[in-house]
Order: structure tokens, then sequence, then C-alpha cells
């Protein structure tokens, strides 16, 4: 198994593996390394994780081999985008949740109806 | 292709003996026509156009076709997981240019990225897996998911509503429509839109009145042999940080239907009257300003005498727009 090492990679490694590296990544997600405050936004940990994948991506369709996008790949590139669901809405639920203590400003957006899904 | 049609049509959408006279009409030339007459012109007419298309066209265009082929791969069997693979190596290769080996977006409006497509695709995906509406099939065994349609709204010969007064040939309304399915057991028109802005009650009400939801109304309401409800605008708020999701219904009464196919009739022959006057009125308060601000406006600020050189200098031609032409 990979270590974090690696998932913090460059890819100049000679034999890097790429979902053994995401999967680092989205460990990261899960629980946080010392030193990491859970409640930033792991948006950032997250973007690194997508643009990795979306720069091995680039470069396989670059080199003309779309093969190279394994269902595999796909499969966690999808994982990658839920754990990001997941905290927009923890953030969504928490930011409704938390009283007003000033009035709202004019181009403000409200946030109180965000995660309503009507239908 | 879905067509829920069976209307006997010549391929292209004008007038055999008028010439410039557009017969069959989708949304998008009858609201550039509405918009101002000389754009109409310049866009639907004449093909012209910056080249590239927009990253907020090529985002709806691609979220679309990857939302629509998770609905036919779920209606050959495919488990949801598989079909949501399937729709994100769809907006992958989708959003590729395989010719200059670069993402089609651009990155210039930064909500509507390679990035921020394929997570709104799956998160609709996921957040819809148990969709209440319930895309209905079509007699041809498809989902009724990009279903073209086109018909006629002359109820006769010596009914010049909708004829040309030239020719008497028909003007006839199509266009594409994104799904149809059932909600509360009744029938509804699906409208994918992709918007940056919040989904509030400010959003919807762009929709009333609205020219592309009254024809869809419209479509629905003579294409389909069971009533039809209305359009449901099925909305993605596409953020950088994250994307929203959410439905509204959008309602048209018999009063109104009636009220907007006069309209219809009205703006018809005034195309009509463009065509054999073969002269397009500018619509100056049509031009926009800021981001709002219309291509063509440094066309028509210029002198008449070079209007045609900068046309060519600064956009491209492309074939002449055709809303019949199948997708």
């Amino acid at each position: 198994m990979p270590t974090d090492d690696n998932t913090n990679g460059n890819g100049s490694h000679g034999s890097f593996n790429l979902l053994a590296a995401l999967r680092g990544s989205l460990r990261v997600i899960e629980n946080p390394a010392p030193g990491v405050d859970p409640d930033s936004p792991l948006s950032e940990a997250t973007a690194d994780s997508v643009n990795f994948l979306l720069s091995e991506i680039n470069d396989a369709l670059a080199e003309g081999m779309p093969e190279k996008i394994t269902d595999e790949k796909l499969a966690l590139a999808v994982d990658i985008f839920r754990a990001q669901a997941l905290r927009w809405v923890t953030e969504e639920a928490d930011k409704a949740n938390k009283p007003r203590t000033t009035r709202r400003k004019k181009n403000e957006p409200d946030l109180s109806l965000a995660v309503d899904i009507e239908l | 292709m879905n067509d829920i049609t069976n209307f006997d049509l010549p391929t292209s959408p004008m007038s055999a003996k008028v010439p410039n006279l557009q017969l069959a009409w989708d949304s998008t030339s009858l609201g550039e026509l509405k918009r101002c007459a000389q754009r109409y012109k310049y866009v639907v007419l004449d093909g012209w156009t910056t080249g590239e298309p927009s990253d907020d066209l090529l985002f709806g265009i691609i979220f679309h076709s990857a939302t629509e082929l998770y609905e036919k791969l779920k209606q050959q069997g495919a488990d949801h997981e598989k079909a949501v693979i399937e729709a994100t190596r769809h907006v992958i290769l989708s959003s590729w240019d395989f010719e200059n080996n670069r993402p089609f977006l651009t990155g210039e409006e930064p909500t509507k990225t390679r990035e921020t497509l394929l997570r709104t695709t799956i998160w609709y995906l996921d957040q819809f897996r148990n969709d209440p509406i319930k895309t209905i099939t079509l007699e041809n065994g498809q989902p009724a998911v990009e279903v073209s349609f086109r018909f006629s709204l002359s109820e006769d010969e010596d009914d010049t509503r909708f004829r040309s007064l030239a020719s008497g040939e028909e003007f006839i309304l199509c266009g594409h429509l994104d799904k149809i399915g059932i909600w509360n057991e009744t029938l509804w028109i699906v409208d994918k839109k992709t918007t940056k802005y919040q989904l509030d009650d400010y959003y919807f009400q762009q929709y009333y009145p609205d020219n592309q939801m009254s024809l869809y109304d419209i479509a629905g309401a003579v294409v389909l042999d069971q009533p039809v409800a209305g359009v449901i605008v099925d909305a993605a708020q596409v953020l950088v940080g994250g994307s929203r999701f959410k439905r509204r219904p959008i309602h048209r009464t018999e009063q109104e239907r009636d009220d907007w196919l006069a309209d219809l009739s009205t703006w018809l022959h005034m195309a009509e009257m463009y065509a054999v006057t073969n002269r397009w009125p500018k619509n100056e308060k049509g031009c926009g300003f800021g981001k709002m601000t219309c291509m063509f406006r440094g066309i028509c600020s210029s002198d008449p005498r070079i209007r045609q050189e900068k046309l060519e200098n600064e956009f491209v031609k492309r074939p002449r727009w055709n809303p019949l032409e199948p997708r």
C-alpha cells in the first residue's frame, strides 16, 4: 500500500500508481492528517485529487490513448466528487442553521433555501 | 433520434418561394427575431458567429448529453453506478478537443470548467437517482429524452394566421425537448438549465413570460396524445465550490397559450414583411450593455458601407441555422 507521502507525488516516480495515490488522497479526505484542520475547506485536499486526476486524464487524451481512462479510474473520479458532495452538503447545512446576526446585504446570496429540492 | 411527430416536411426550414422567409421556427430562431430583426438576420439567416462556442453553451450541451446517456443506459438495464461511470466518461471525452489536444472548456468562465461539469453531472445523477419524474417510454421503445417535434399550427388552407401571406406556405414550430416525464400522475416536459445564479423565486420569474417555455408548453399540448401539465425547469446552479439543484413547474393557462399564439402569428408575419422587403430593422433597445452586449454592436454602430467587410473580418460564417436538423 502506498504511504501518504506519495499521495502528493509529482508524477516523477517511475511507476507512479495513480489509483493508489488517489486512494491515499481520499483517505486524507476522510481522516485528515495531524496538523490538517478538519474544518478547513477540505476542498483543498479534494481539489488536489481532482487536479491530479484530471491531469492524468488529459495526459492520456493528449497521448491519443483514451483507453487508458479505465472504468476503475472513472469510478475513482466519481468517488472523489462524491466526497466533495458530502463536504458541500455539510457546509450548506451549517450555513443554513447558523443564526444570522446581521441583516443580509442587498446582493448577498440567501442560503436559507440552498438545499431545498422541491421535486 | 426520437421524433414524436409524423409530419411530412422538406429538410429546409426556408420557403421555396419567398427568399429569406423562414417557415420552420424553433425557440432559438424565434427568440433572435423577437430580440432584434437585424441580429436575427446575422445569426440565423446569414450564420455569422464569433467562432468557438462559448463555455456556457458547451457546458450546457455536454451536461444535457451526459444525463441523456444516463437515462438511456438505465433504460437498457444498466445499474446506477455503471450508468454514472459511462456518463462521466462521456463528459471527459466530449469536453476534449482531440484536434488541438486540449480541453474545449477554456476556463474563462470560472464556474463552467471541466471540473465543475464533471462534478455537476455526478452530483445531479446521484441526487436524482430515484427521480420522482419518471421518464416515459416512446412508441419506438426509447426513453423520451432529447425528443424532436414539429407541427403545423394552421388549421386549414384558409387559416392565414400561420401561413405566409405571399405564398400560402405553412409556418411550423419545431424543436427538441430534453425529456418528457410523469410526475404526480401528470405528464410534464422537463427542460434542464445550468446557471451561476441563485435558484430562488427571482430566478424562476424569468420564465413568466418566456418564449421557449411557452413554445414547449404548446408543443406538448399539440404533439402528445395526453394533456400536458406544463414544463418543469430542472435547474442546476453551478458555483466554483459546489452545485445546487432545484426544479419548479412552469404553468400556462389556455388563455395564456392563446395569447402567445396570437402574438406568434404577428411575429411570423413581421418576419415575412422583413423578408419580402429585405429590410431587417435594428432594435437598438436590444443591444444590451456590459456582459449582455450584443456581439454585433460594433457592426451596427459602424458606417453601413463598411459593415460587410467588418463582418467578414471579425466573424466566422457557418451554414445557415437549421432547426429541423436531427440531433
